[in-house]
């Protein structure tokens, strides 16, 4: 059975936009086998990355062509917006150009859905300043469905959650999945502001051996994040305690070099790089289905 | 021309009573509380109040290179529509109000208009923190005062330099107190809310800092201050000490800072969170109700718009790159009315904060600020009661979080120099 497209039609761009339904549907699907959407007329995408990155653009661009995407790829570095030209104006651009949704990733809270505002396309958030970064936040969810179906993980977040936009998307989606999500504490405003903006437990870094999974964060330097911590270290861990990054890994400062072999048993961090490609590719598979139909 | 109401101000007595003025040559030839004698036009407005139009100490007007935003014509119309007499009009236009030519081109501007605009000059060339402007010079010219409004003056030496080059003088030195460093762009109030959005937020430290370095030098060099848009519990408090040290100062009170809360943004699509985006940053309850005392006890001693109007180009986007600001003088006394409903206070506090305090600080009270025999027959009539969903249209941008909410207060009409501008 496909998935139910319906949730998709106008993108992605927060994680509540999916049912859980839909959520567990994707989940079925990015196992699978998944063949180009059968259309008289390709499929274009426009990858729009303001900021840097390697995983979400990457795994967008290649998702996309397993599935018979066209991409535009806009550099907005090398672009008109070095001249001055808007946002809103480069991205219209792309519509005329033949773009028929849009992946954006931006330093900017709702940018993603300020796009779509713009040009009345469907637009994917591969990341939204501190905001939001919903697809990583469903390969996360895949990677711990994969490792243990029925398990409602303890997980606690670690690390400079104030400027995460994976610490929020991830946060939500693993709560309405029913895993229980807590927050290490390090000693600011800005983790106890995130524990009640959220509703989690606030622990204390000796509690993380108490817990399944560690989720270690990159301190977000480009946005002005600070790492109070330090990094987290194999000696903060319980016997069975996993560990997820959603990379690039701060090899010493996110993780200590302790932890930094990521094909141990105790590391998910190239799980998660496998299982976010997976449902980037399940999610635009949906989304094809639903732009045909 | 005469005006009857049965809840007309009356100063001496801090209440409404019913009572009549007579308006003769544009002002105000005779005040009686009790009902006119026979002869002459009487306008009976019933049970309407009849109360001083407001002046607002906290205006950006915009037009020059800023027409989109708003033209003198517009801030006008919003004005009456607001029931505003007079208004002080920030520095930060575009071209910049530091030079005396262009505060004299502002000035023959809008001198003509029933609205009186006072300009505010600023403290540095182009707002930039570097260069002084000719303050010897502007202060020889009808201005309300220095500001750098939109900036704080981080220098601590221009700070006491212009703090003296104001003393003995009866203009205002407005201050915009923002620690740059702590405030980080000013989005959202630091709180789980914010925290919620992912955005950058700003602590009530980025205030209380400059307040507090701005009232000691103020009590060392025995000069008084104006205190822009206040916001936070903290602040409010380091002013009521300062009032009680007898350090003199003035401060507003915001419409928004007094009626919101940044939880407000909980209920938000992410799209509209420009829309709430204002330097400082619309705090927490427990500022909003010291804030609301503040204003009570005349800490916070002048109910100003901080009406800042801006395009939907520059506002409709993420709110990290949106404008700070609201539109909101054509709502200014149906927002202090819902805020004397909301917060059970007198109707003395307001016309002191809206008309008498604002006038003194002018240096207008010779003309506006109450309904006393001489004055401009400038006045509003209002209903207090009635329920209002705002509207917008008299400004030239509705940017902000005030359109289409329901308020209670009506203002009917606005009369100046005793001729009618605006009718609802």
């Amino acid at each position: 059975m496909e998935p139910k497209s319906t949730g998709l039609l106008s993108g992605l761009t927060a994680v509540s936009d999916l049912s859980l339904d839909l959520v567990f549907e994707l989940f079925e699907s990015s196992q699978k086998k998944l063949s180009p959407v059968s259309s008289s007329k390709i499929p274009v995408g426009a990858l729009c990355f303001f900021e840097n990155s390697s995983r979400t653009k990457l795994s967008f661009e290649q998702a996309g062509r397993e599935l018979g995407v066209d991409w535009i790829d806009f550099q907005p570095e090398r672009s008109s917006l070095q001249k001055g030209e808007s946002w809103r104006e480069s991205l219209q651009l792309l519509k005329i150009y033949g773009a028929q949704f849009l992946v954006t990733r931006h330093a900017e809270t709702g940018f993603a859905d300020w796009a779509r505002e713009w040009t009345e396309l469907p637009v994917f958030n591969a990341g939204d300043g501190a905001h939001e970064h919903p697809t990583q936040a469903f390969g996360d969810a895949l990677c711990l469905f994969l490792k243990s179906p029925k398990t409602k993980f303890q997980i606690a977040f670690y690390g400079d959650v104030d400027r995460s936009r994976v610490a929020r998307s991830s946060t939500q989606l693993f709560k309405l999945l029913g895993h229980q999500v807590s927050v290490v504490r390090d000693g600011t405003q800005a983790t106890e502001n995130f524990s009640k903006a959220f509703q989690l437990d606030l622990i204390d870094r000796t509690q993380i051996k108490k817990i399944d999974v560690v989720y270690a964060l990159r301190t977000q330097k480009e946005r002005g994040g600070k790492s109070y911590l330090g990094p987290l270290e194999f000696s903060d861990l319980g016997e069975k305690t996993l560990v997820m990054h959603a990379g690039p890994v701060m090899e010493g400062e996110d993780l200590g070099y302790s932890l930094c072999d990521f094909s141990s048993a105790r590391s998910l961090v190239h799980q998660q790089v496998k299982s976010c490609f997976d449902m980037r590719r399940a999610l635009l598979h949906c989304f094809l289905l639903g732009a045909k139909a | 021309m005469i005006h009857f109401s049965k809840n007309l101000w009356d100063r001496a007595s801090r209440k409404f009573h019913e009572g009549y003025f007579k308006v003769e040559a544009g002002r105000i030839s005779e005040v009686e509380f009790k009902k006119p004698a026979g002869g002459g036009a009487v306008k009976d407005w019933g049970d309407l109040f009849l109360a001083p139009a407001s002046i607002d100490l906290h205006v950006h007007a915009r037009d020059f290179e800023e027409s989109h935003k708003e033209t003198f014509e517009t801030v006008e119309a919003a004005a009456k529509k607001g029931g505003v007499a007079a208004m002080a009009c920030l520095a930060n236009t575009r071209p910049r109000l530091d030079t005396v030519e262009r505060i004299q081109e502002f000035i023959r501007r809008t001198e003509d208009r029933k609205v009186l605009f006072r300009p505010f000059a600023s403290v540095t060339q182009d707002l930039a923190g570097k260069e002084n402007t000719d303050w010897k010079a502007l202060l020889k010219l009808p201005i309300a005062g220095l500001s750098d409004d939109g900036k704080p003056i981080e220098d601590i030496d221009r700070m006491r330099a212009v703090m003296l080059a104001l003393k003995g003088t009866s203009k205002l030195l407005s201050l915009h107190e923002e620690n740059l460093s702590l405030s980080r762009g000013s989005c959202l109030h630091e709180s789980p809310a914010a925290c919620r959005w992912g955005v950058m937020p700003s602590p009530t430290s980025a205030e209380t800092s400059m307040v507090t370095r701005d009232l000691k030098l103020a009590e060392e060099l025995g000069v008084s201050l104006h205190f822009a848009h206040m916001s936070s519990k903290e602040g409010v408090g380091l002013l009521a000490a300062a009032r009680k040290k007898g350090i003199k100062f003035s401060a507003e009170l915001t419409p928004h800072h007094a009626l919101l809360t940044v939880d407000e943004v909980l209920k938000m699509k992410v799209e509209k969170l420009s829309q709430f985006k204002v330097c400082p940053p619309v705090r927490g309850a427990e500022d909003q109700a010291a804030l609301r005392i503040g204003f009570r006890d005349a800490v916070l001693d002048c109910f100003a718009t901080d009406h800042a109007p801006h395009s939907s180009f520059e506002k409709d986007r993420p709110i990290e790159g949106a404008m700070h600001g609201f539109s909101s003088i054509e709502w200014h006394w149906t927002l202090a009315n819902e805020l004397r409903l909301q917060a059970g206070l007198e109707w003395a506090v307001l016309i002191s904060a809206m008309a008498e305090r604002p006038a003194e600080l002018l240096g207008l009270k010779d003309r506006l600020g109450s309904l006393d025999k001489g004055k401009d027959a400038s006045f509003i009539v209002f209903d207090p009661a009635a329920e209002v969903q705002l509207q917008p249209g008299a400004s030239k941008n509705h940017n902000g979080p005030w359109a289409g909410r329901r308020c209670r207060g009506k203002l009917v009409a606005t009369w100046l120099g005793g001729e009618k501008v605006y009718e609802s």
